[in-house]
């Protein structure tokens, strides 16, 4: 049985054409704004040490103890997804589906904002290569090869890209086979080339720990020089977030695949799916890479319009040195898109989690209770929450770009320079706002 | 109205707007059994017959609500609830 429109019931109501109108011109004033009176020197980039976390807390998130429970539950995840996805029932009403799509990527947002890097802390890949190497008694540090700088985000973004595309494009995505499938792959591409390259290589090819990892640096956590936990404002810590090679490609899988996902549900594509003689995958896959290359190439294109001769980097690694600048827009545009789902279909996979096995369990004493759809219920107030968060990630986004430029462009340039990123910032919040306004 | 003819299913992702609690009619002409699969919260089915019939929705909560016939995975409605 394939499900072609996958998880979730009914979608938002496309928000009223007021408040896009309004959230489209609040960003554009705000962009100029920012571009025009903020502040003419770097802030956020430099001395960006953070305050001391009261010396308990630093103890208890680097105490073994903490660090051995975020391992425990990272694996304990992983053990129950692959057990529903290889015992539990082929339907619908296997949590499984819930915790692949909604808790693991769209949770790990609010996790990360809160918590920071916490996939890292939990990778259950991390924890299987660190016993491996542990079983062969070497060094988790150790390589075969030492990992090539130019790589970067490379192989996370097209494992980010695997993912989306299972999710929003393959018919088959709530399937058992398929989603059993891509998991099999993800484990051994981690530990083969955690094999090959060491522990390095989970910062750069692991999707969920890259995702994560982006957007802990819009959280109040982050590390000093010494390795101590401190506290920092989230643009600071964006600004710390280390440009690399393919960290666009990741970015542009991340927005773009989240507009894709807006765009499918449109009933004009709908019914030009349908109507066409052309095969339905082909069609998803066509728009999906679309959309992602969309995003990256006109932002590649905007930050290398900016100028010829940057300060600290090359010209081509400009769209790396501004990637950071994409997050908060990441951030917003996920909660626009997503926050419903991730609420009511969350509560749903939860009670689905207390009798996983379809067979009158009740694990976790709420097994046919009904979600509370609250959100859904108050179309005005979700509407409006979607539109703020649009627009608060574009200013965030706008603030960031805006000080790496001053610290990237050439003093003559540096008016100039950033009219073209945000001309790509506007262009992606209009995109935002247009496809929640589905018309 | 949705018509079938073995796979052909049609109307291709008609466009309805609905009140919450309003009574949608469906009718049917078909030449095969079947169901609609109505992606609302919670979901809720349609089961038609072979021939012509006429079944009734209604929609509980706010939404945009797709209809989609079960064996095809055709899109017949897209129902915009409010």
């Amino acid at each position: 049985m394939i499900e072609a429109h996958g998880l979730g019931g009914a979608t938002d109501l496309p928000i009223p054409a007021s408040l896009a109108i309004a959230g489209g011109a609040a960003a554009l004033v705000l962009s100029f704004v920012v571009l025009l009176l903020a502040w003419r020197e770097p802030r956020f980039d430099g001395h960006n040490t953070g305050r001391q976390v009261p010396a308990a807390l630093g103890r208890f998130a680097d105490s073994r103890g903490w660090k051995i429970t975020c391992r425990v539950v990272g694996v304990l995840g992983l053990l129950v997804t692959l057990g529903l996805a290889i015992l539990g029932p082929d339907s619908l009403n296997n949590p499984v589906f819930g915790i692949f799509y909604a808790y693991l990527w769209v949770g790990l947002i609010p996790a990360s904002l809160l918590l920071g890097p916490v996939y890292r802390a939990m990778s259950p890949v991390r924890s299987m290569h660190w016993l491996l190497t542990r079983i062969s008694g070497t060094d988790p540090d150790e390589a075969v090869f030492s990992y090539p700088a130019r790589f970067g985000y490379w192989p996370a973004a097209i494992a980010a890209f695997a993912y989306v595309w299972l999710e929003l494009v393959y018919p088959g995505s709530v399937n058992l086979g398929p989603v059993r499938l891509w998991i099999a792959g993800y484990v051994a591409a981690m530990l083969v080339g955690g094999a090959i390259f060491g522990r390095t290589w989970f910062e750069h090819a692991d999707p969920f720990e890259a995702f994560s990892t982006v957007v802990s640096h819009l959280s109040l956590w982050g590390r000093d020089h010494d390795g101590r936990l401190v506290f920092l404002s989230p643009l600071r810590n964006l600004a710390r977030l280390e440009p690399r090679p393919g960290l666009v490609a990741l970015v542009a899988v991340l927005l773009g695949s989240t507009a894709y996902d807006s765009f499918r549900g449109l009933n004009r594509w709908v019914r030009f799916v349908q109507g066409s003689e052309l095969n339905p995958t082909w069609l998803g896959s066509a728009g999906l890479i679309s959309a992602v290359a969309v995003v990256g190439l006109t932002f590649s294109a905007a930050t290398l319009a900016a100028t010829s001769r940057p300060i600290g980097f090359t010209r081509r690694q400009l769209p790396s040195a501004l990637a950071h600048s994409i997050a908060p827009i990441i951030v917003g545009y996920f909660i626009a898109h997503y926050l419903s789902f991730l609420v009511e279909y969350g509560q749903v996979t939860m009670i689905q989690l207390s009798d996983p096995m379809n067979n009158g369990a009740d694990l976790l004493g709420i097994s046919g209770e009904e979600a509370n759809y609250f959100l859904s219920l108050h179309p005005t107030l979700l509407a409006s929450i979607k539109v703020l968060a649009i627009v608060t990630g574009h200013i965030a986004g706008a603030v960031a770009a805006h000080d790496r430029a001053l610290s990237v462009l050439p003093r003559r340039h540096q008016v100039t320079g950033q009219l073209p990123l945000l001309a790509a910032m506007v262009l992606y919040t209009y995109a935002g706002l247009y496809l929640l306004f589905g018309s | 109205m949705v018509t079938i003819k073995g796979d052909q299913v049609k109307p291709n992702s008609q466009e309805i707007d609905l009140e919450v609690g309003e009574t949608l009619i469906i009718r049917f002409d078909t030449d095969r059994d079947g169901e609609l699969h109505v992606h609302s919260t919670p979901g809720q089915y349609v089961e038609f017959e072979a021939g012509t019939s006429t079944k009734k929705l209604v929609i509980k909560a706010p939404g945009v609500v797709e209809v989609e016939e079960h064996d095809t995975s055709h899109v017949v409605a897209s129902l915009e609830v409010r």
